[in-house]
């Protein structure tokens, strides 16, 4: 409404500090409006759009095995085996602390700690069992079977002993992988760093399982023997007179001592099935190494790479094998006995399942028995045999470089994969390849073939025999 | 005041900020890799008439179609010239008809393990469960292997084309020819001792029949019937019997010998397959002997030479369980069969069975093993010309194939644990002879007790 001519207006205006217009101003206000409007809106949008990122982030995608700590691992193999080692602590072997820690430089050994006196106190209530197994063996007729607990005692000694060695040389072994692990090719993704971890986590749990299984049907049948020979009318007692009968060979009966025996068995048990999946871990370890350069050199096959690139992937590939080297010194007498052990248990158990099988609970156990034995040295077997493939697999991609690239590194890196044998061994006896495997199957089924020849039929469930004849 | 700048800029960026976020994200277009240049399917080159070359997957298609009536390898388009048709699928009619064959030979085998556990298991009777648990476990794995058999044969045959150009030569009798030949001799000998089987154990039974009820002074009464459930007890006492059945039983069992035989087959027909491309390598390293020879002739033979050591490879990867499956089948018949050979038998129908298969099965087996190990002698041919170059020719290319010729083992596997070479062989060989000489003597004591009354 114009209440004053326009030259006044426009006076009044700038007196009143107005510059603009009413219809200007009222212009501004609508824009002004429709400007914070739009700005609110980009506003919310953004805000939304940034709290949907982080409600993602909240719940994160479920990665298979993702937990924090897989999360965060390095993809190491001091990480990955932490676990292992400490479920080993608590059955006395490999008493090395600071096992679960991340970084190696963490492990440490002493005599004076809790673990290393656990252990050593074990060893010697060890060393107390196979002295009274031996002493009932040797008061007996001794025969094939007969020689069992003691193959089994001494066996678990044996490796207990290695055991706190190989504690004492751990700390310097971890960080001499670790040392090798940072100057390997990074891994391409997450998932892949994660892989090794995932595989020895499934393989220790898978193997602790059906152990744990085998010693239940063990106690099932056990129970199922001392309810048909009823000496005593205890079947608490007569349970442990017959399942612990080296020690009540020498000594009367007495609750501590069962208990003691009883204790003795379940920790033998485990430690046991612990070598072979101590093998089998190491060598899981080992193979992903090799494989974790097998693949940085597959995403160059056949490309024209420079020297210094082979160089590097030289000296890389020989410091795995320096490594492999190194754990074989140091886990060689462990593979050693438990292959020889493996060997033994099969032929002795194969030639048992001659005899006609008493009832279905020992039929039971027995037949589960042997196939987990069978299935254990096969899955060791062919576990530390992919050391080997997978320090050969190199030579795939060796043979692609083409002709302008082909250079002295080149030649002296492909010479070194086929000259070199890289493999666990048992004391340095014997390779462990595939061809090892096939010649131990015909071991045994030779040993078998003569065995059959002096076995007799002996009644499985004579109650004046051991009950491990 | 920056006023409607700031709406216009504010709002521009806002779009855009809208548009990114509704955008979904970009997909690279399929560009034609390299697997379609190598077809030449490029619109400036025709495509290859499959039909006119000399392919592995035309060598082959014969006995897979003839495979796929037996209820093996359960494939689709193998009679297509072009490989890319061929294509494996769970809803088609060969698998419908696999998985049938699959249900009734576990039936069969169910009911011979039920009917041994009663009479109790021994050497003697374990061998019939030995051949319907490895004929269902043939038929599994050659399931997992039509599943793979697509890419293999793609990827087959993309590397075999560069062979089937100059200056490669084709050999004297072509892939076709030497495939045909082994596979119609192996089929044939198989089914003539089948029928021969059949034969054997018909006029036994007419004889048996004849004997006894003489003996018995009661009419002779032979029926299809009872030489049904006197044959084949086990599978009668669990299912009903009607002549259909019986029928159907009897078509089971020739199914299932010939799925026992094409095992062999198929290792032969690709052991025969991948030879014939060595042989092609060695036939033109072998024209270049007395030729001065440049550089790019050596670095071409040794791209081909590792093309076709991959391909061995792959395939190995994926036949793996079929030879290891293979090699325990035959290894187990073979040491049955030869314990057998001191037995008195009854009839001389039954020796002249019994001599023929123990033929067959040795010289099956040899002759698998044989074509299996001339893939890793033909890979070493080459090597006794390569080292004849003469200084003006040698490159760095022919050290690098010597040292791949002697160093690499270019063999089928079983599983890696064992290579197919002529040294398995005679291991195998003396292996078997000192097992059979162990378990000959085993038996000693029962051949001494001489044939078991004829009428019970």
């Amino acid at each position: 409404m114009k209440f004053l001519p326009a030259k006044l207006e426009r006076k009044f205006r700038r007196l009143k500090k107005h510059a603009r217009s009413p219809l200007m101003r009222k212009l501004d206000v609508m824009h002004e409006r429709a400007r914070q409007k739009v700005f609110q809106q980009s506003c919310d949008e953004y805000k939304d759009q940034k709290e949907s990122e982080f409600e993602c982030r909240k719940r994160p995608t479920k990665m298979p095995g993702g937990s924090r700590e897989t999360y965060l691992s390095d993809g190491t193999f001091h990480q990955a085996v932490g676990r292992v080692l400490l479920v080993a602590e608590f059955f006395a072997m490999m008493p090395v602390k600071g096992v679960t820690g991340k970084h190696p430089g963490d492990l440490s050994f002493s005599w004076r700690n809790v673990r290393t006196c656990f252990c050593l106190v074990f060893i010697t209530s060890s060393v107390a069992n196979f002295g009274l197994s031996l002493f009932k063996v040797l008061n007996n007729p001794i025969s094939f079977n007969s020689i069992k607990p003691i193959i089994f005692r001494g066996s678990v000694l044996l490796v207990l002993i290695v055991a706190l060695r190989l504690a004492q040389k751990w700390p310097a072994l971890m960080m001499y992988w670790h040392e090798v692990e940072q100057g390997l090719p990074q891994y391409p993704s997450q998932l892949a760093k994660w892989q090794m971890g995932r595989t020895i986590r499934m393989v220790m749990l898978v193997g602790m399982m059906l152990s744990f299984a085998e010693h239940l049907l063990s106690i099932v049948s056990a129970i199922n023997y001392a309810w048909y020979c009823n000496g005593t009318s205890d079947p608490i007692k007569n349970f442990f007179l017959l399942t612990n009968d080296e020690i009540f060979y020498v000594t009367s009966y007495s609750t501590t001592l069962a208990l003691w025996g009883k204790f003795q068995n379940v920790y033998s048990t485990f430690i046991w099935n612990y070598m072979d999946m101590f093998v089998m871990i190491v060598s899981i370890g080992l193979a992903a190494k090799f494989r974790q350069l097998n693949n940085d050199l597959r995403n160059f096959k056949g490309m024209h790479m420079a020297p210094s690139y082979w160089s590097e992937r030289r000296i890389q590939y020989r410091t795995i094998c320096i490594l492999c080297d190194k754990m074989d010194d140091a886990i060689s007498l462990i593979t050693m006995v438990s292959f020889s052990n493996n060997l033994y248990f099969i032929c002795v158990q194969l030639l048992r399942s001659l005899n006609t099988m008493p009832s279905v609970a020992h039929a039971v156990y027995f037949y589960f028995s042997l196939i987990f034995l069978i299935g254990r040295t096969l899955a060791v077997s062919l576990y530390s045999a992919s050391v080997h493939d997978e320090s050969r697999v190199t030579l795939r991609y060796l043979r692609c470089v083409p002709k302008d690239s082909w250079c002295p590194e080149v030649k002296r890196f492909s010479e070194e994969v086929i000259s070199d044998e890289v493999a666990l061994s048992g004391m340095k006896f014997f390779h462990l390849t595939r061809k090892l495997v096939l010649s131990v199957a015909g071991t045994i089924v030779t040993y078998e073939l003569v065995l059959i020849q002096f076995h007799e039929d002996n009644d499985l469930w004579d109650c004046k025999q051991s009950y491990y004849s | 005041m920056e006023g409607p700048a700031l709406t216009v800029a504010a709002k521009r960026r806002h779009e855009s900020l809208l548009r990114t976020l509704a955008q979904p994200t970009n997909t690279v277009p399929k560009l034609a890799d390299d697997t379609n240049f190598e077809f030449n399917v490029i619109a400036s080159e025709e495509l290859p008439e499959y039909a006119r070359l000399d392919l592995f997957h035309r060598a082959v298609y014969p006995f897979m179609l003839l495979a796929q009536f037996f209820a093996v390898m359960p494939l689709i388009g193998i009679r297509e010239p072009n490989p890319r048709r061929v294509r494996f699928a769970y809803k088609s009619l060969p698998m419908i008809v696999t998985v049938t064959f699959i249900a009734a030979t576990l039936t069969i085998f169910a009911a011979m393990l039920k009917h041994l556990l009663e009479i109790g298991i021994n050497a003697k009777n374990f061998v019939g469960l030995v051949f319907f648990g490895c004929v269902l476990l043939a038929c599994v794995v050659f399931i997992r292997l039509a599943r793979r058999w697509p890419h293999l044969i793609r990827y087959w045959t993309r590397t075999e084309l560069v062979f089937t150009r100059a200056p490669y030569e084709m050999p004297k009798r072509n892939l076709y020819k030497r495939v045909q030949l082994a596979g119609l001799m192996i089929i044939g000998l198989s089914m003539s001792e089948h029928a021969m089987f059949q034969i054997s154990v018909i006029l036994s039974y007419k004889r048996r029949i004849q004997l006894c009820s003489a003996a018995a002074n009661v009419t002779a009464v032979t029926s299809f019937e009872d030489y049904a459930r006197t044959n084949y007890d086990y599978a009668f006492q669990w299912l009903p019997y009607n002549p259909v059945m019986a029928a159907l039983l009897l078509l089971i069992n020739g199914a299932c010998t010939f799925v026992w035989n094409y095992m062999d087959l198929f290792i032969m027909m690709v052991s025969k397959g991948l030879s014939y491309r060595f042989e092609q390598i060695t036939a033109r390293i072998r024209k270049l002997e007395h030729e001065e020879v440049a550089e790019s002739t050596f670095i071409e033979i040794r791209e081909h030479y590792v093309k076709m050591c991959e391909l061995l490879e792959y395939v190995d990867s994926s036949m793996s369980s079929l030879i290891l499956l293979s090699c325990v089948n035959n290894l187990y018949f073979v040491c049955y069969q030869l314990l057998n050979v001191f037995n008195k038998l009854r009839w001389p129908i039954n020796y002249i069975y019994f001599w023929y298969s123990l033929l067959y099965l040795i010289g099956r087996t040899a002759f698998v093993f044989l074509t299996a190990a001339d893939i890793n002698e033909e890979s070493k041919r080459g090597l006794g010309i390569l080292r004849r170059v003469s200084s003006k020719s040698w490159c760095v290319e022919v050290e690098r194939l010597i040292f791949q010729m002697t160093t690499q083992v270019v063999a089928l596997s079983g599983k890696k644990f064992y290579f197919l070479t002529r040294r398995l062989l005679f291991g195998m060989a003396g292996t078997i002879v000192t097992y059979e000489l162990v378990l000959l003597q085993f038996d000693e004591p029962n051949r001494r007790k001489g044939l078991l009354p004829l009428c019970a």
